[in-house]
Parts: C-alpha cells; structure tokens; sequence
C-alpha cells in the first residue's frame, strides 16, 4: 500500500519523462535535465538511464537524420516514443509491449497522447521554455509540470492500469475536433448567437465556442486554439465531464462503463499525488511567489445559478469569496485571455476575453457576464432547443453495416462510428487495422519528408484473416478508415460497399426531417463542418457576412469536395449554397459568367452559361447548347447502325437539380 | 561454392557429428578448404589460404562439427542459408534448372558434404561472376571486378551526392568507397547501410567505408545495443524521419542495418537474417567459441576479401525478389527436356552422389553442382561430373536451356485472351517448334500498355514447390529505377500480407500513385500483380484469375516438379 506499490504497478506499464536537451550538460549535473519523470519514485538512475537512451539516441539518430531527430524505439519489450515539444525540450513514452494484456499501440496514437497534454499544459501556462527562462534553476516549471501531468494520467486510470490508446483504439482520432451536423435553420441560430456574445465585450476582440453535448457547434478561434480548447472542454467543462467526474477524452469513448470501478482507485492514487507534490508545491509557492493551479484536477467545475461554470482552481480573488477567473493563452496571438464557459443544458458556450482588456479585472468580468446574460439568454434557450430536436442521438453518426473513422487532418476534424458499435468489432479486425494505419502512419510520414506540399493519395483494402475487411483511403489530406466485417467475399462489393458508404445521401433516419435537415446533416455525404473566417477567399461585395460554412463531401468516387455555404444574416436563406470543388468560389462562377457542362441522367450533355442557382441544383441556364448521342432506327435484319451525335440551342432555361450528375467549370 | 557445401553439410552433419566428429567433421574443413582453394582466382589465393589456416588452427574438429549441429537446429538459420544460396543463384533474369536427386539422401545426410563446380566456358566470360555472389568469393575475384557489363545501377543512384561520386553509375560487386568513414558527408548520406560488428564493438563488416575507421561508430551501435540489453531488453528497431535502424542480434554478433529506402521493418531484418547466414556460411559457427575465448576477437581478417560476397548480396536485396518471397525461380523448359535432365542427374545419384543441381546463365554457362554423403565420394564425383558433362553434350538439353534463356520467360503481353483451358497453352516452350518470332512482333505492337486491363508485371509463388515465377518486365516498367520501385513495392505487399501477428491476410488491393497492386494468397499459391495505376479494378481482378489460370496451364514447363530438394 501507499505511494510506491501504486507507483510501481503503474510502471510497469508506463514511463514519461520531459527532458532539455540544453541542461545538465556537465558531469554531475545530469540530474538537472529532467523536467518532469513519471513514475517519480523510481530511483534517479534508472530515471537517468531512460533519459540516457533517448539522448543518446536523438544525438546518433541525427547523424542521418538531421532533419527528424529519433521518433520510436521498438525493442522487444518496450516502445519509446519520442515527441520533440519545443526545440531541445522533449517528451519520451516507454510503454511495455504485451500481447496478453492487449498491450499493442500504435505509436502515432501514443505520440499524439504527448502532443495534446503538451498543448494543454502551454494553453494554460505558457511554454516550457519560457518557465524555464522565467525560472532558470527549473523548479517553477518542475511544479507546473508535475501535477498537471499527473492530473492528465488520472483520465486513462483503469483500474489498477493506465489504459493508453490500444489498438482498439484505431478508430479513434485523438488530436481532432468532431463536430455536430446542424440544420441550416439552427446554424443561422448559432451565428447569430455567436454575434451576440461578441457584442457583450464592446469593442474588445472576443472569442467564442460553442459545443453540444461532446460535440462542436461552433467556434471563432483559430483551428490550433479550438483544438486546445475543445480538448479541455471536453475533458473537464461539458455536461457530461461534470457529471462524471472522470472525463471522456471525447464522445467517442465508450460510455460510462468502467468509471464507478475506478473511482476508489483514482481518488486513491489522486490523493497520493497530492502527497508528493504538496510538499513541492508549498515550497516552490514560498519561493517564486507563483502559484500553481492545476486545471486539469477532476470535479473542481461547478454550474452555478447563473449557469456559469465556476472553479476555484485559479484560487479566490484577494479579499473577497469570488473565485479568480481562469485565463488561458492563445497559441497564435499569444494574448492572455479570461475563459468564461456558461452551461445550459447540453449547450456549453466557452467565450474567451482578453485580459488586457479588462482594466478592472474581475469586475469587468463579472460585470460582462451580465450583459452576457441579459443578451444572450433567450438566443440560447432556442439554440439549445433547436439542436436538442435536431440531435439524433448517441449513434446519430452510425451507418449500419460500417465501422467507419474519417479524419480531416488538414481542419482537425473527425467523425467515428459511435464507440458501442466500434466495440463489436473482433480482435482480428482491430488488429488488422491497427496495422494498417501503422501503415499509412508510415507512408504519410514519408510522403512528408519526401515531397512536402504533395499530398499522398493511397487506397488499400485488404481481406484479414477472419474474412473481414479493413479498409484505409487517403485523398487530399483526409483518411478514411473502416472495418467491415460480414462482408462479401470478393474485392469488388468491398470496392462497392465503399462507394455506397461514401455514396450514402439520404440516410434512413432522415426521412422524417424536414429538407433544411436533410441537407445538411445526411450523417456522412455532408460530413464535416466548421466555420471559419474565410474573408480572404471570398469577394467582399457579394459577401456580407464574413462568416461562411464549408462543408465536405465525399464524392461516389471517393473525392472530397468542398462547398463554401454562404450564410446571409438578415434574410435567414442565401442564395447561393451550392458548389464543387472546380469552383475556387461561387463567386468566380456568378462573376465570370461561366461556361459550365452539365452531365444530366438522361446521358444529355448541356453547355451553357449559369445565370443562376441554388442547393438542389436548380440551375437557371442561358445560351445552352444541349448535347446527345442517338442510334437511328433500322429495319431488321440490318446491321445495327452507328450512333449519331446530335444538339439542339435552348437559349434560356431552367434545370431541375435531380437531373444533374456532375457540373464541369469552363470545359475545353 | 562454399555457400553451398556449408548449407549441405549443415544439412547432413547432425545425425553424425555426435557420433563420429573425429572422422567426418576435420575432414570435412580439409576438403572444403580444398575445393575453395581449387577455385580460387590466383591473386587472392595465398591470403584466403592463410586464413583458411587460421580457423583451422583456432577451431578444433569436434567443435566444428558441434557447430555444425548447432546450424541445423534453427531451422530458420538454414532455410536463410539456402536462400541466401538460392537468390544468388537466380538472380536478375538468370535462370536456373535444378534437380534434386535422392531427397531422402538430404536428410539422412552422412557427414561430409562435398561439391564441385563445373564451368565449361572460360571464367573471364562475362559478368556473371559478381551476381554468383556467394560463389564470387570463390570464383568471381577477377573477372567480377573488372566486368560491369551488367549495368546495374548503384543502390544509392538516386541519391544527389552519389551522383556525382558514382558518375559511372554501373554496378560492381566489391567494397565502393572504401575511403569514407562516419565522419564524411557523402557517407552519411548512402541510402542503405549494413553493419556486421562483434559483440566488444569491433567492425566486421561495413558496406561502405572502411572497416577500421568506422571503429568508433561501431562502438556507438554496440552501446545502444547493450544499453538496452542491460534493461533486460532487445533493441529491434529506430525511426527517425525517412530513417531506420534496424538491429539484429545473433550470439556475438551484432547485425545493424540504417535506411532510408522505404523498406519494411520485416524486410530489412530478413536482409540481416541473410547476411548472417552468409557469414556463417563462411566462417562457420565456430566464430562463436573464438569469441567465448576472447571477446576481443578480430574478425574482419577472416573475412578478408569476402567483400565481393556481401556487396553481391546486398545488391540482390533490391534486384530479386526471392530475397523476401523465400522461393526459389526456375528456367522455362519443356517438361521432356527437364525430364531428361533429371534424368542424366539421377544416373550419377547412386554413386554416392548426394545432390546435384544444374544451373545455366546466359548463353553458355551451365553449372553443376554436386554434393556427396561420403568424403571418399568426392574423388569419385570428378569422374561424375566428366560423365555428365558427356552427355549432356550429347543430349539436346543444353540447347534447350539455351533457347529458353534467350527467350526469358512469361510475357504479360501473351497472357491469353481466352480463358478456357489448354486452348492458348500453346506454351512457348511446350511445344517445340513455335516460331518465336511472331510473339515478339505482337508485343512490340502494343508496347507502351503492358499486358490486358493494364498489367504491367505479375508473380506467382507456388506454396507446395517453394518456386515462384515472374513475368519479364513489360514496357512500362523497362528503366532499371522502375524496375526497382516496382520490386520494393511487392516487397511492402508482402510484409503487409504476412504480419507476423495477425496474417497472413487473404486479400489485398493497393492503389497509389504509381500501381494498382493486387495480392492474392491461398494454400496453395500467392500471387502478386501490379497494374497501370488508373486500371479497372473489377478488370484487374478478372485478369488476375487469368494469370493464375495461364501459370497452371503452363506448371510443369515453369516449375521444378516433383522434386523439392529444398525443404525450407
């Protein structure tokens, strides 16, 4: 019992360690590298034997290799994972290989573990560089460091394990944002929301997200923020973080299975790492007169009445019983800003304000608060209630027959299979896939050293052994990954069944929406959707709102397209909400008047100008030249005769957009 | 030769080295040293003999045999000492006939292996000797070296700085670079390095750059090595960008490859595998005791000159395929004629001859080989081998191989049309006199498109024989740098077909940038074909099931039937 045996267990499975590559370079002072180590009761030598390796490791693996310092050690027993965090300052995972215990990782997955508590420790407090500049004897970065690793670790405590990203796993993006398909109607909601919450700073530049349940709603910041954001947001401020107590790294994590288990153990081992660093703790306070706070310590967000989510992990304001404000800092802008998230129902809305702009502090806060609610809250009901009826639930996302992963890695964004379907799945498909991805890992990474700015295009379908399918498919920058099990035998209905899942419009559980629904939220041909300022694209004259959706659609033949939906503020429809990918912008098309050919069902081919055109397709054509093969009859017992081309000219006309297959931009 | 009177005796020598090391195993070293001594070029000759002494004198007899007995049982280790043998042998458009005579003679083996090696055309002929790889060591010294006539391109080729040190870009066995060490930039820029060092740090054996200036850098990959160790762990592999390292431990040797190509995992580990099964081949297993008794050990002087071997060898890692496919590939003969041959082969089998094995390569050169149960036998196989060399000139069969070797192997431009059985086995080597003039017309026709729905190359393993076959390179796989993309990309195929843990896999179709690769594996055959990277998937598949179709249609002209003398 107590510290070591804890401690110990835990090893076994796990080392982490953060070293600076630029301290302890004398003799004797070895010990000065280590910036954080985990688990910390091991004794210094073995700690400085780890570090040893990567070291020396790093230092060999740059004679060949200059431009990509070590990445992965596989021995036989252990995998060490190597993640340069900032120059010099890196992050090494030993995890121990055991196929009993299921033990088998893929090593982006791990490395991806490194990078998010890596971002999350910077979000909250700066670089590690920087501590250590503030701080040079490194003690202020060690207390920074130490617990909020620590608290981090607590969210993958299984029982008596740590339970890092298995190979079951391989379904899972971690490092990405999934985001709820809305309605168009809501989404006009949602911005309008956004507005308003802009308005309540003033003139102060402000920032909001907005999430449904696990999900992203809505966001102004830059993709690097909303990432680190919606990260935490997920493990500590959504309704169901606070209900928990033990977070979900994302909703694609498995319900609520194995936490009532773990509970006796996580507050066992909390309290034990509360022990150790509380001794640290007081000392280094004492000594820098910098508090550390510990954003990541579990069940310390509360809603208040307000609806507001409160903590008192920032501790209290000097003098009074109101907490601080907690602050984070943006990756881009570097400023430091106040993080207000207000909670109604399964809305949370986070809006971040910058410090700087609050002369009067707290108050300010507070007194923005105010008006945050005196504005907002009726906007929020509504938009809470319009995404609660559009919401299809837990397994909204699934598509019976397909265990699917689709990531965006260009935005950050995916979408899975509901994590109780994915379980389903056996042990050899997983692994099968989970090889395939190491795979793909690898060729992506090559591909990146080998020509950066050309993007790998890669299909591969493979039949396990269990008879199953495991399927990956890059193009342009996104991943598709699936497993099909029951499937047929043959190459071809794999080949078809990826084309009807990426084929897949309409899908069964949207019958009874209304039109708006069903365009936008088809679960995967509109997959994925964010808004983001997109200015710089779009002709300012046509545009007023500065806001534009992009959504992505994957195609029959499997290439993504992108259409730019133009939102209008005032008049809730816009015209224009169609697009393809041959289209740099709808604009582009409405200005230059272009010549566009259209293949229609009835194997027609027009040519014409578009005068005009909305999200069905309906196309109002001018000066059209309609284009077509015929084969004349002939009498019998003659030869078949050849087909004839002909056209007719149709000077206007209108199309009905179920006719249309595909729009080609200036055809030559 | 020496690879393959190791491998033989290796397979022959545990049942009896127990029982009689006093009599077979000495005498075994003797005569081996002897007939490598035979084929010897001349200037190498006094120093390798020297050597030859001095293993001699460090390895007593018993526990030669004794490591002999060790090498047959890890099965594994022998199975990659034939197919290090085995991939040379047939290496880059080489064909080889082979028969195997007394199978049952293999596995029962006495103690002393033997082997001779016949060469009817004059050793300077042509370029063939550095490909024998192994056999380079023996015969290849001279005539190897000087002769590029192959025009292989250099491993590194592509790489900026070997450009312009290689201007010649031809391939020649033999130490390239011997100046370099770790320390110079064109050297930490090679593409694929291979490593042979002893357990204390000493070099042993480096691809490019000299052995002793590369002292320190060993001593740097002996310390990962045992840091690792001495964590109760063995270090498999380093990633680093573009770059692996790939570690293998055997005993007291250290094996360590560092790439940039983008082989597997798997796949460099097998080269690792091979290269020390080629060291073994050589030196025996007895190095091991040299090092028990000394860890300090030195052991690059007993490899001196061998540098031709692995050169050989670790240019056949990216120019054929049977070093990853673990097969061994055939000349297309007519059944009659491979018949025929056999049966000359078999007539000198009851007297004492344990194996035998003939190999052709280009227009002239055809090799027997032989191994005897019986150290006497092995006076007896010169008269053998006179014998053979008889009647094989009397017989039509070295014309035969002749014209197969001139008429290379399956086209894909010939698969036929027509699925039904037997109508298109109008087998180019079948039967006999088809003008083999129209087929090479036809193909020059339809040049640029390779074979039907966009074939471009297949091959074909058979499970059973441990053969495979594979097409001539079609047009749109003619450069050398295709031809080698093509190779690593099977090579990826197979690794991803055949995970250790979970495979091997049923299926498989890739589509990238440069094919469509499509693999099939069943119980009794693999097949691996890659296509024009736009073609029709559900054509591809058709076409794939004609290609298995046409190679069962033609089994008994392109494999070695029957007789598996090769049990790996």
């Amino acid at each position: 019992m107590g510290l070591s045996s804890a401690a110990t267990t835990m090893a076994e499975g796990l080392q982490l360690c953060v070293f600076d590559l630029r301290r302890g370079q004398q003799e004797g002072q070895e010990l000065d590298k280590i910036l954080f180590f985990f688990p910390a009761d091991l004794p210094f030598s073995t700690q400085l034997s780890v570090i040893g390796l990567s070291e020396g490791l790093i230092t060999f693996t740059r004679i060949f290799s200059p431009e990509a310092a070590c990445e992965v050690i596989e021995a036989e027993r252990h995998s060490h994972v190597f993640y340069e965090a900032e120059p010099d300052i890196w992050m090494v995972m030993v995890v121990e290989k055991s196929k009993e215990s299921e033990a088998i990782w893929r090593v982006d997955a791990l490395r991806k573990v490194l990078m998010e508590v890596h971002s999350l420790f910077t979000m909250f407090n700066g670089s590690i560089r920087a501590l250590l500049e503030k701080e040079p004897g490194g003690e202020l970065v060690r207390s920074h460091l130490y617990p909020f690793v620590m608290d981090y670790l607590c969210d993958f405590l299984a029982g008596k394990k740590l339970l890092l990203p298995s190979f079951r796993d391989c379904l899972k993006e971690r490092g990405t944002v999934q985001m709820l398909t809305v309605g168009r109607e809501a989404a006009i909601e949602v911005q309008s929301l956004a507005r308003v919450i802009e308005s309540c700073t003033g003139n102060a530049p402000c920032y909001s997200m907005i999430l449904f349940q696990d999900l992203l709603v809505s966001t102004t910041l830059s993709p690097d923020d909303t990432m680190n954001l919606f990260t935490y947001a997920v493990l500590r401020l959504t309704p169901r973080a606070l209900s928990s107590g033990v977070s979900s790294w994302s909703y694609l994590r498995k319900g609520t299975a194995p936490h009532v288990a773990t509970a006796s153990m996580l507050s066992h081992y909390r309290t034990i790492s509360e022990q150790f660093y509380a001794s640290r703790d007081i000392s280094s306070a004492v000594d820098n007169g910098n508090r550390v706070t510990r954003p990541l310590r579990h069940n310390k967000w509360s809603k208040g009445k307000d609806g507001f989510l409160v903590t008192d992990i920032w501790g209290m304001e000097a003098g009074s019983s109101v907490a601080s404000t907690p602050t984070v800092l943006l990756r881009q802008s570097e400023d430091r800003m106040y993080l207000c998230p207000h909670q109604h129902k399964n809305l949370t809305i986070v809006f971040l304000v910058p410090v700087s702009s609050m002369p009067n502090g707290e108050q300010g806060v507070s007194v923005m608060k105010q008006q945050f609610l005196e504005n907002a809250a009726l906007k929020i009901l509504k938009v809470e209630e319009k995404l609660s009826k559009g919401w299809g639930g837990e397994n909204a996302y699934h598509v019976s027959g397909y265990r699917y992963l689709l990531v965006d890695g260009d935005r950050n964004v995916s979408r899975a299979s509901p994590p109780g379907k994915v379980a389903t799945l056996t042990k050899e498909s997983f692994l099968a896939l989970n090889k395939l991805r190491e795979e793909v890992d690898l060729d992506k990474s090559r591909a990146q050293w080998d020509n950066a700015g050309h993007e790998k295009e890669l299909e591969v379908s493979i039949r396990a052994k269990n008879n199953a399918w495991v399927i990956a498919r890059v193009t342009r920058g996104k991943e598709l990954y699936m497993a099909l099990e029951k499937a047929n035998e043959t190459l071809l209905y794999a080949s078809n069944a990826i084309e009807k899942f990426s084929d897949n419009r309409p899908m069964e559980e949207d019958n009874g929406k209304n039109e708006d629904e069903e365009f936008n939220t088809g679960p995967l041909s509109v997959l994925m959707m964010s808004v983001k300022n997109n200015t710089q694209l779009i002709d300012p004259h046509v545009l007023i709102d500065p806001h534009v959706l992009i959504i992505d659609v994957i195609h029959s033949n499997g290439v993504l397209f992108r259409i730019d939906l133009e939102l209008e503020a005032k008049s809730s429809i816009s015209l224009l909400l169609f697009a393809a990918s041959f289209f740099p912008s709808i604009i582009d098309v409405i200005h230059s008047e272009g010549l566009v050919l259209i293949n229609c069902r009835n194997n027609k081919k027009l040519l014409g100008r578009v005068r005009a055109f909305d999200r069905h397709c309906n196309i109002v054509l001018e000066n059209v030249r309609e284009m077509w093969t015929e084969v004349p009859k002939t009498g019998k017992g003659k030869k078949k005769a050849q087909p004839v081309n002909k056209d007719r000219f149709i000077s206007k006309m209108f199309l009905r957009g179920d006719s249309v297959i595909i729009v080609l931009r200036n055809p030559k | 030769m020496s690879s393959s009177s190791d491998s033989s005796s290796s397979a022959s020598a545990d049942e009896n080295a127990d029982r009689d090391p006093g009599s077979g195993s000495p005498e075994s070293i003797e005569v081996r040293f002897s007939s490598v001594a035979l084929t010897e070029p001349d200037a190498e000759f006094p120093d390798l003999a020297a050597e030859h002494q001095e293993v001699e004198n460090g390895v007593d007899y018993a526990s030669a045999g004794e490591s002999d007995r060790q090498l047959i049982e890890g099965n594994d280790e022998e199975e990659l000492v034939i197919a290090a043998e085995e991939e040379i042998q047939s290496n880059s458009g080489e064909a080889e006939v082979s028969e195997g005579l007394a199978r049952g003679g293999v596995v029962l083996g006495r103690t002393i292996s033997e082997l001779d090696v016949e060469e009817p055309s004059s050793p300077s002929s042509s370029g063939y000797a550095g490909e024998r790889g192994s056999s380079g060591a023996s015969s290849g010294g001279g005539s190897g070296i000087d002769e590029v006539g192959d025009d292989e391109i250099q491993e590194v080729r592509s790489d900026a700085v070997d450009g312009v040190l290689d201007s010649g870009a031809t391939w020649a066995p033999g130490k390239r670079h011997p100046d370099e060490d770790d320390a110079s930039v064109s050297w930490r820029k090679r593409k694929k390095h291979f490593f042979i060092l002893s357990h204390s740090g000493k070099p042993i054996y480096s691809r490019y750059g000299d052995e002793h200036k590369l002292a320190g850098f060993s001593a740097t990959l002996q310390a990962i090595i045992s840091f690792v160790e001495n964590g109760g762990d063995r270090v498999k592999l380093v990633r680093a960008g573009k770059h692996q390292v790939v570690f293998l431990v055997k005993g007291p040797i250290y094996l360590v490859c560092i790439s940039c190509t983008e082989e597997p995992y798997e796949s460099l580990r097998g080269q690792l595998e091979l290269m020390y099964g080629q060291m073994i081949l050589i030196l025996t297993k007895s190095v091991n005791r040299c090092f028990e008794k000394n860890p300090k050990f030195d052991m690059t002087p007993l490899l001196g000159g061998t540098d031709i071997v692995f050169s050989s060898l670790v240019h056949l890692f990216s120019w054929n395929p049977a070093t990853f496919l673990h097969a061994y590939t055939c000349l297309p003969l007519a059944f009659a004629t491979r018949q025929a041959a056999g049966a000359i082969l078999q007539d000198v089998a009851d007297s004492g001859v344990l194996f035998a094995i003939l190999m052709c390569k280009h227009k002239e050169d055809t090799y027997l080989m032989l191994l005897t149960t019986n150290s006497d036998a092995f006076y007896h196989l010169k008269d053998c081998r006179m014998c053979i060399e008889k009647v094989l000139l009397k017989s039509n069969v070295l014309s035969e191989v002749q014209r197969s070797t001139l008429e290379g192997g399956m086209h894909v431009e010939d698969l036929p049309v027509d699925p039904l059985p037997r109508s298109g086995s109008l087998s180019r080597w079948g039967h006999a006199k088809l003008p083999t003039d129209s087929p090479e017309r036809f193909r020059e026709t339809c040049d640029c498109v390779g074979g039907p729905a966009g074939l471009w190359h297949f091959m074909y393993r058979s499970i059973f024989l441990d053969q495979y076959v594979s097409s001539e390179f079609s047009a749109p796989i003619s450069s050398r740098g295709q031809q080698k993309r093509l190779y690593r990309a099977y090579q990826k195929l197979y690794a991803s077909m055949h995970d250790g843990g979970i495979g091997p896999h049923k299926t498989q179709f890739r589509r990238d940038e440069n094919y469509v690769l499509l693999c099939w594996v069943t119980q009794d055959f693999e097949l691996y074909a890659a296509f024009d990277p736009l073609a029709d998937k559900a054509l591809a598949i058709k076409t794939c099931n004609r290609v298995c179709q046409w190679v069962k249609d033609v089994e008994n002209e392109i494999f070695l039937l029957g007789a598996s003398p090769f049990s790996w």
